[in-house]
């Protein structure tokens, strides 16, 4: 049903419906933020592309096709835009000029839980996620966070089909790997908890 | 709903598998028959539990991570955005040749055009849509109507919240409302929506229908949510409230017709394609070529408005309806003007 009012809205935007593309702003403006942040740690320049992004739709509105989601449309051009902006202010420029790696950073919750379970899981998949190459990491995020099929992140990231599905398959391997040690590293910590709780009790003992 | 696919299921499988992440997501997406079978997955499946619970796991753990919003800088950036957008057309290098006057002269326009645009707010929006046209609109609350052909809206063009949202209904229209109420105990002005067609109101909190008022009838069909209709003003009337699936008829006053519809979202149909009939009597063929395409139309037996087309017509304009009603019945349709139908038996 969003999916669906999205395309409505674009429809309309696209005549030139002036209230559609606010609508469209406003349902997109945090998403494609928190997607462009990931790249960058400099809010401005995700700012500036978002800026790109809305004012080259509503200039480019009548030349604009249908795409089958908006939102992977829009991440798609945010990317791009980002990319280019990101470029132009790294000092030395790439000369391959392709989409190179700009790195992807997701971090984690740091609130404390009761559950030291929990906890634990969270810094090994934060763990996990670090020792991915920067388009795994982005693959994860499309898929795990955002739903996306291997067909999507593809579009998004303008690789094929088979390779996203190869690039997740390698990353998922790993937490596989790490899902079936995680019963031994629970004991482990388990154990050096014992070791600190005997160690102060010796110590209160005097 | 048991499926041997699952019975080898890996962690990977279950990562692999578009329906399961959707669902771990919690995407909107995701329909109850989904959450039915992932919720008691466990008990179906024992064998597989263990899998299931480390991606369960996986992806809710991954999801718990930071945020960023920017909401402070959302409203700045638009109009930043705006901003730009307003100063895009040549014009700007033009601006260089304007004499001193002329600049005083723009300014004054300018201040003109923003004193008539802020008037403009407080008028009423209309949105009216020709024979053969439908439009799009979005309301100042992000509600979504879709006007059929020779159809009208009229709205406030702001809303504020000391008020209902009001809209006024001629023709036919799919309204999908925007939910803001989020207190149901206590409901406030603006978050009441009301169409008013034909001295009938109907009134909305947020879901999505289709209203048809036409010939002094006015039909309501609701796909989601729930609305109430009422006669205001008239006591001895009580007020209906209809839920997903109902359908009533009102001819003047009276309540000609209340049944509940076996698929609703068909309501809906005409809102994608040109269009669209299922079962249609010819009819209801004639009616919607009078209604919406503005044609007049003739037939030469009477017999002829009784028959029926069985299944589903779907094309995307009069010509090829046409030509599906007179290859389908035994029926011949002359054109014999550019807005004149003539029906006559006969292949």
């Amino acid at each position: 049903m969003q999916g669906e009012n999205h395309l409505i809205w674009w429809n309309a935007f696209k005549q030139g419906d002036w209230s559609a593309y606010t609508s469209l702003y406003e349902a997109f403006y945090t998403p494609l933020n928190n997607y462009g942040a990931k790249f960058t740690a400099d809010a401005d320049l995700v700012q500036d592309a978002i800026h790109d992004l809305f004012v080259q739709l509503w200039t480019s509105r009548q030349n604009l096709g249908m795409p089958a989601s908006v939102k992977n449309y829009l991440y798609k051009s945010l990317r791009t835009l980002l990319f280019r902006r990101i470029q132009s202010q790294a000092k030395v420029v790439n000369l391959d000029g392709a989409a190179s790696s700009n790195g992807f950073h997701v971090t984690f919750k740091q609130e404390q839980t009761h559950k030291v379970e929990e906890q634990e899981l969270r810094l090994q998949v934060a763990a996990m996620v670090s020792q991915l190459s920067d388009r795994q990491q982005e693959i994860v995020f499309l898929r795990f966070y955002e739903g996306a099929s291997y067909d999507e992140i593809a579009d998004i990231m303008g690789i094929s089909t088979n390779s996203a599905y190869k690039l997740l398959y390698k990353a998922l391997d790993s937490l596989q790997q790490i899902l079936n040690k995680r019963s031994f590293a629970l004991l482990c910590s388990l154990l050096l908890q014992g070791e600190i709780f005997f160690k102060n009790f010796l110590k209160t003992e005097g | 709903m048991y499926n041997d696919k699952y019975i080898t299921y890996t962690l990977q499988d279950f990562l692999d598998d578009d329906v399961f992440v959707k669902w771990a997501i919690g995407a909107a997406a995701t329909n109850a028959e989904s959450d039915a079978f992932w919720s008691s997955f466990t008990t179906v499946y024992p064998q597989q539990a263990e899998h299931f619970r480390q991606a369960l796991q996986f992806v809710q753990t991954y999801r718990t991570q930071d945020v960023v919003t920017a909401t402070g800088r959302k409203a700045q950036l638009w109009q930043q955005i705006t901003q730009t957008i307003q100063e895009q057309p040549a014009a700007t290098a033009r601006v260089k040749w304007l004499r001193p006057w002329m600049k005083v002269a723009a300014a004054m326009l300018v201040i003109a055009a923003t004193g008539m645009l802020l008037l403009n707010t407080y008028r009423k929006q209309v949105v009216d849509t020709e024979y053969g046209e439908k439009r799009i609109i979005t309301l100042p609350d992000n509600s979504v109507v879709i006007l059929n052909a020779n159809s009208s809206l009229h709205y406030a063009r702001q809303w504020d919240t000391s008020a209902p949202r009001e809209v006024w209904i001629e023709g036919e229209a799919f309204f999908d409302v925007a939910h803001i109420n989020k207190d149901a105990g206590h409901i406030r002005p603006h978050e009441r929506f009301l169409v008013h067609s034909k001295g009938i109101t109907i009134e909305v909190l947020g879901t999505s229908f289709n209203v048809k008022s036409r010939h002094g009838k006015t039909n309501i069909g609701l796909v989601t949510g729930k609305i109430k209709v009422d006669y205001p003003g008239k006591t001895n009337r009580p007020a209906i409230v209809m839920l997903p699936g109902d359908y009533v008829e009102y001819g003047g006053e009276s309540l000609l017709r209340n049944q509940k519809l076996e698929r609703p979202e068909k309501l809906k149909d005409w809102t994608r394609k040109e269009i669209i009939f299922t079962d249609a009597a010819l009819e209801d063929i004639i009616e919607t070529l009078q209604d919406n395409y503005g044609y007049t139309v003739e037939t030469k037996d009477d017999n002829i408005r009784r028959m029926k087309i069985e299944g589903e017509i779907n094309v995307a304009n009069v010509d090829e309806l046409l030509a599906v009603i007179s290859t389908t019945l035994n029926v011949k349709v002359n054109k014999s003007s550019e807005k004149h139908l003539v029906f006559y038996l006969g292949r």
